[in-house]
């Protein structure tokens, strides 16, 4: 289990996000509390319930840098999503699709977003804190936005599979056995 | 007095090669700095009359930066000889990186450093969080530091006035 995520206010929080990681999967969970007691604010804290707001999950990659042997090693994720009694009216017309970063015209990340699962729109996806480090390996982020849980002791479960095969997408500076190319 | 000179300016530090003059020195090129002085920081050497100022230099092969230290009951000898730096780094850039959408696809159209913020948000994930942040993360609570407003259960007591 991932550590879990406590907000920098003045108050004690239920917990509204927590990640599990079994080997190449990662489960995000967001989390409405059911009770009704954390939703009051005031005392310049906010809401602590998680109601009514978006999770961001930021997942981390790296890429190797564009002048090595291994520079044409590209992260794959599959990233699905599935709704538990998180809103009234979800919407329910979800197209598949591949979300790329592309860098000098080449793709370098590429997610396959609601390949599997289409049920409703649980999540969007965006990339974020990309940067260069002096080594000339750039890391960032996968953003998982959560759509708002609306309803008390609603969920939404997103699920992350690291299609990359045989390399950490940590340590990007290793050469990979095998490799999925675009 | 001491003039700490440096080959390369940033807003706040020289960087590059740099020397620390404790002397009249009418030409600079003795010292590979002729027309090269970009950043110059001139101070007294002794400091609240506790520290003195210990210039650079060069002990079997390793250069020892210039630097404070507390003074000895003994004065110690001055040293004539001033050592240049090999080059310190400069700060680096911290332009942020520019992305634009185009339907699904995100382009990288230019590329920031790593921040010290953003390294140490990365070590964080990695070594702790299983390579994910949850949002707002701001770093680790002490524990014990948050306030716990719980519900006094009695009527005359708002719950906002009840202290645990």
């Amino acid at each position: 289990m991932g550590n879990i995520d406590i907000w920098n206010v003045n108050e004690i929080h239920p917990v509204n996000q927590l990640w599990r990681k079994k080997g190449n999967e990662i489960l995000l969970i967001a989390i409405a509390e059911g009770t009704g007691y954390f939703q009051k604010t005031g005392n310049n804290e906010i809401d602590a319930s998680g109601l009514n707001q978006g999770k961001l999950f930021y997942i981390a990659f790296t890429l190797p840098p564009t002048q090595t042997p291994i520079a044409n090693y590209l992260p794959v994720f599959d990233i699905n999503g599935v709704g538990f009694e998180f809103a009234d009216n979800p919407i329910q017309d979800i197209q598949p699709e591949t979300v790329t970063l592309k860098h000098d015209g080449v793709v370098r990340v590429k997610v396959n977003d609601n390949f599997t699962i289409r049920n409703q729109k649980t999540h969007k996806l965006f990339f974020e804190k990309v940067r260069k480090r002096t080594n000339g390996v750039v890391q960032g982020y996968i953003v998982v936005a959560t759509e708002p849980i609306t309803k008390q002791d609603g969920s939404i479960n997103i699920i992350l599979k690291d299609m990359t095969i045989s390399i950490s997408p940590n340590n990007p500076e290793k050469p990979p056995t095998k490799r999925v190319l675009q | 007095m001491c003039t700490y000179i440096s080959e390369h300016a940033a807003t706040d530090r020289g960087y590059g090669i740099t020397v620390d003059l404790l002397e009249d020195v009418p030409d600079l090129s003795l010292y590979n700095f002729k027309d090269k002085v970009s950043y110059v920081s001139v101070f007294y050497t002794t400091r609240d009359n506790k520290h003195i100022w210990i210039r650079s230099v060069n002990v079997n092969g390793k250069f020892i930066p210039g630097h404070w230290e507390r003074k000895g009951a003994q004065p110690r000898p001055f040293n004539p000889i001033a050592v240049v730096s090999p080059p310190i780094e400069g700060p680096l850039p911290t332009n942020s990186s520019v992305l634009s959408l185009s339907g699904p696809n995100t382009i990288i159209n230019s590329l920031g450093i790593q921040t010290a913020e953003g390294k140490g948000l990365w070590e964080k994930a990695m070594n702790n969080q299983l390579a994910v942040i949850g949002n707002n993360f701001r770093g680790i609570e002490e524990i014990g530091s948050a306030s716990f407003l719980r519900a006094s259960n009695q009527y005359p007591i708002p719950d906002n006035l009840y202290k645990n």
